[in-house]
């Protein structure tokens, strides 16, 4: 399942997958298998992707069935 | 002091030879001075299973090897180059499965570096090979000795580069992908 919230909260930011893989030290891969629902992240790396992108986890990462495609 | 003393003092110091010039590469292959390699989770959970991977190709190896040696009265190959074909074999399905899951190069790796040192690798090895080769030492009597193992290491290097290049042929290993 794509996390599109993610990714709509990464460009808002204007920040490539890059600047954010380097903020929250993790691999580029690794924030775009993120945002492609491939790769389903710990709570840790959550709360460092919310806190660079100001954003709580709710808004990010909790799936619900209506924004969820 | 016979004989067998300094072959094995020989062996020794090749080996802690090897091993230094192994941590001094390690080494220059980190962008931050940190020899240890920082990978984040997701590379871990890959490298985990590459790992996995690698060591039932490693019982898998050994398994055959029991069987053909006990089934054959002479393999083409002695005893240390068929130890040294399955550790290959095993070290390639883990490096193989970490390239193709991007779970290789570490965050603070260099990757030109990396290669680079492949590539060194792939060559001394080819030199040692031909050498042997030339020298009739590389076959005896219709058996693979241990020299073998220069060019199964020559092999390896050339698989890696080829995968690395494979995999990241679309113009490096940071293009976004899938960014659009």
């Amino acid at each position: 399942m794509k996390n599109l919230r993610l990714k709509a909260a990464r460009a808002l930011m204007d920040m490539s997958q890059q600047e954010l893989a380097d903020a929250v030290h993790v691999s580029r891969q690794t924030i775009n298998a993120i945002e492609k629902g491939d790769y389903n992240p710990t709570i840790r790396l959550c709360r460092a992707i919310c806190r660079v992108l100001g954003k709580g986890l709710d808004e990010l990462f909790w799936e619900d069935d209506e924004s969820e495609g | 002091m016979g004989r067998d003393f300094y072959r094995m003092l020989g062996i020794l110091t090749g080996i802690l030879g090897g091993l230094l010039i192994a941590v001094i590469l390690i080494m220059i292959t980190k962008t931050n001075g940190n020899p240890r390699s920082e990978y984040d989770e997701r590379q871990m959970a890959a490298r985990g299973q590459g790992y996995k991977y690698g060591f039932f190709t490693f019982m898998i190896g050994d398994a055959v090897y029991a069987v053909l040696t006990s089934g054959f009265e002479q393999l083409p190959l002695c005893a240390a180059s068929a130890m040294g074909l399955i550790i290959i074999l095993s070290l390639l399905v883990h490096i193989s499965y970490c390239i193709w899951h991007d779970a290789y190069f570490s965050l603070n790796e260099n990757q030109q570096r990396l290669k680079v040192i492949f590539a060194l690798v792939g060559l001394v090895n080819l030199a040692l090979s031909i050498v042997s080769i030339c020298a009739g030492e590389m076959v005896v009597d219709g058996v693979l000795q241990i020299n073998s193992l220069n060019l199964f290491c020559t092999a390896m290097a050339l698989t890696v580069m080829a995968e690395l290049a494979l995999k990241y042929r679309k113009g490096g290993a940071w293009e976004d992908e899938g960014e659009a």
